[in-house]
């Protein structure tokens, strides 16, 4: 250095003062997080640690919204219990409006009665006579029972089932909880449910009413035709001179039995799925989870519920961030006026 | 006994001994005076220039990367930085002196004249006229007639018989190319060691 220069020592100097007056400073407090760690690393720190948190955050809330529906359908089942007037419910014993009705919770104080006289009185709600109107009706019913009561009340769901002439499609148990499916004539499918309501407190309960009256129609209408055509290639078949003639009715006569057989199948199907209404009854005791169907699982089901993490994950930490950024903002704003009072004040 | 050190071994030294960042400040104070000295012809501003840089270089001591440049690199371009804030606004940075609690120093008389023997006015004529004598003879003349004697275009173009368009042309043409010549390294100094 240019000692002749005096400006330079008295820089000089200073720098070396300022950097023991900050030695000093540094002595007295012990050190803190940001001596030991660069800018960079705790940029990347900070990142992570609100990933995290918004993660964090973002499955609390999904998991809050999940069990507040499900109360919320716990409390609807509760109501629908009290009684609804029966007027309110939809027509199902007549075509519905809708092709398809979901009847949640309604039906709790509705009497079956209404369907049974509709059935007696033939053309009173609709056009189409009564005994072609076909609905099929699903119900769900969730039961929570008493501890220590699950074989009993199992058994009697059971026997409800054969009491209604009806059957158990398929049933899952595990300790204390369990699913049944039981098909029971669409006459008995009210009484089967209301004396399954009376085993437990309803948690869940879903009614579906899908009216496929038109299809049944039309179907049975497409049957009549496709019956009379075969009538008319029997005939036929009686003239034929030639070969030939024998050839081409035989195939139009072989295409027709086919459809025949289609459109019977189908509504063997039908008649199967309205004649038998499907309750799913679910069961468990107090303090017991319910019992999920269990997958077994599979590639694409892999795949399937891979990408479903891969979407929750991301939706998570987005609905997380949606809460985190404006504390933060806030927590900047702050952060920013201290700084500058005490720069200010250094001043 | 920090003397024998190295630049690099001086700056991580100094974050907790700041006697060796005053070794690292007479290394290299000298040639980064000269250097804003003559860049600026303003003996004050590069006083206050080079004080400026070695408290940002203090300030900014724990972040220092040697990246093959050494300390001369690395205070340079923290120089580099300051003298072009200084040029676009006309004043010198105080910013990181006021953060270190530095106090403002004035430049005495003595140092004044120092500096300015820094600047080697006669280098830098010498690198003018050298520079000068580069452009073209039309260059040469409209610059004469314009920026030393101060005619208006009009005049020039009178004296250098041409329309006023072109006596403007050659004269912008000719102070981007003195430009140019006086950008070349004629007048870098050596940064230190």
């Amino acid at each position: 250095m240019d000692a002749s220069i005096g400006y330079l020592g008295q820089v000089r100097d200073d720098l070396v003062e300022a950097g023991v007056r900050e030695r000093r400073r540094r002595g007295r407090r012990t050190p803190g997080v940001r001596d030991r760690l660069s800018m960079r690393s705790l940029v990347a720190v900070a990142s992570v640690v609100t990933l995290v948190a918004a993660g964090t955050i973002g499955w609390f809330v999904i998991r809050q919204d999940r069990s507040g529906e499900r109360r919320a359908a716990s409390y609807d089942a509760t109501t629908g219990e009290a009684g609804t007037p029966a007027g309110l419910r939809a027509p199902t014993a007549g075509p519905a409006p809708a092709d398809e009705i979901q009847r949640n919770l309604f039906s709790a104080g509705y009497s079956p009665l209404l369907d049974e006289q509709a059935a007696e009185l033939p053309g009173v709600s609709s056009a189409i006579p009564s005994e072609l109107s076909r609905v099929i009706r699903i119900a769900e019913l969730g039961l929570v029972i008493p501890p220590d009561s699950f074989d009993q009340r199992f058994a009697q769901v059971v026997d409800v089932a054969s009491a209604h002439d009806g059957f158990v499609a398929t049933s899952t148990t595990r300790e204390r909880a369990g699913n049944v499916t039981m098909r029971v004539p669409a006459a008995r499918f009210d009484p089967a449910l209301r004396d399954l309501r009376e085993l437990g407190d309803i948690e869940v309960q879903t009614i579906q009413g899908r009216d496929v009256t038109a299809e049944y129609v039309d179907l049975r209408a497409r049957l009549r035709i496709a019956k009379s055509r075969r009538e008319v290639l029997l005939r036929l078949m009686d003239r034929a001179a030639s070969i030939e003639q024998t050839i081409r009715v035989q195939n139009a006569l072989d295409e027709t039995q086919l459809r025949i057989e289609e459109l019977q199948g189908h509504l063997r199907l039908l008649d199967d799925r309205t004649s038998l209404a499907t309750i799913r009854v679910h069961l468990r005791e107090e303090g017991v989870e319910a019992v999920t169907e269990v997958e077994t699982p599979s590639i694409p089901n892999a795949f399937e519920r891979s990408f479903a993490g891969f979407v929750g994950v991301i939706a998570g930490v987005v609905i997380g961030l949606g809460y985190l950024i404006p504390v933060a903002l806030l927590a900047a704003l702050v952060w920013f006026v201290v700084l500058r009072v005490r720069r200010h004040r250094e001043a | 006994m920090y003397e024998d050190l190295e630049d690099v071994e001086l700056i991580v030294l100094s974050t907790d001994e700041p006697e060796a960042f005053g070794v690292l400040f007479e290394r290299h104070a000298g040639s980064l005076l000269g250097y804003f000295a003559r860049r600026t012809l303003d003996p004050e501003a590069a006083a206050e220039l080079t004080a400026e840089t070695f408290a940002q270089a203090f300030a900014s001591r724990r972040r220092f990367r040697d990246r093959g440049l050494g300390a001369a690199g690395w205070l340079y371009g923290i120089g580099r930085h300051q003298l072009g804030r200084f040029f676009r606004r006309g004043a010198v940075d105080s910013r990181a002196r006021r953060r270190l609690g530095m106090p403002e120093r004035e430049v005495s008389a003595e140092d004044y004249e120092r500096i300015e023997e820094l600047i080697d006015f006669e280098q830098v004529g010498r690198a003018i006229g050298r520079a000068f004598s580069l452009l073209s003879e039309e260059q040469r003349e409209a610059l004469t007639l314009r920026v030393i004697e101060g005619r208006t275009y009009r005049e020039v173009a009178e004296t250098l018989r041409c329309t006023e368009d072109t006596a403007r042309a050659r004269v912008s043409r000719g102070l981007r190319r003195l430009a140019s010549h006086l950008e070349a390294p004629s007048l870098d100094i050596e940064p230190g060691r």
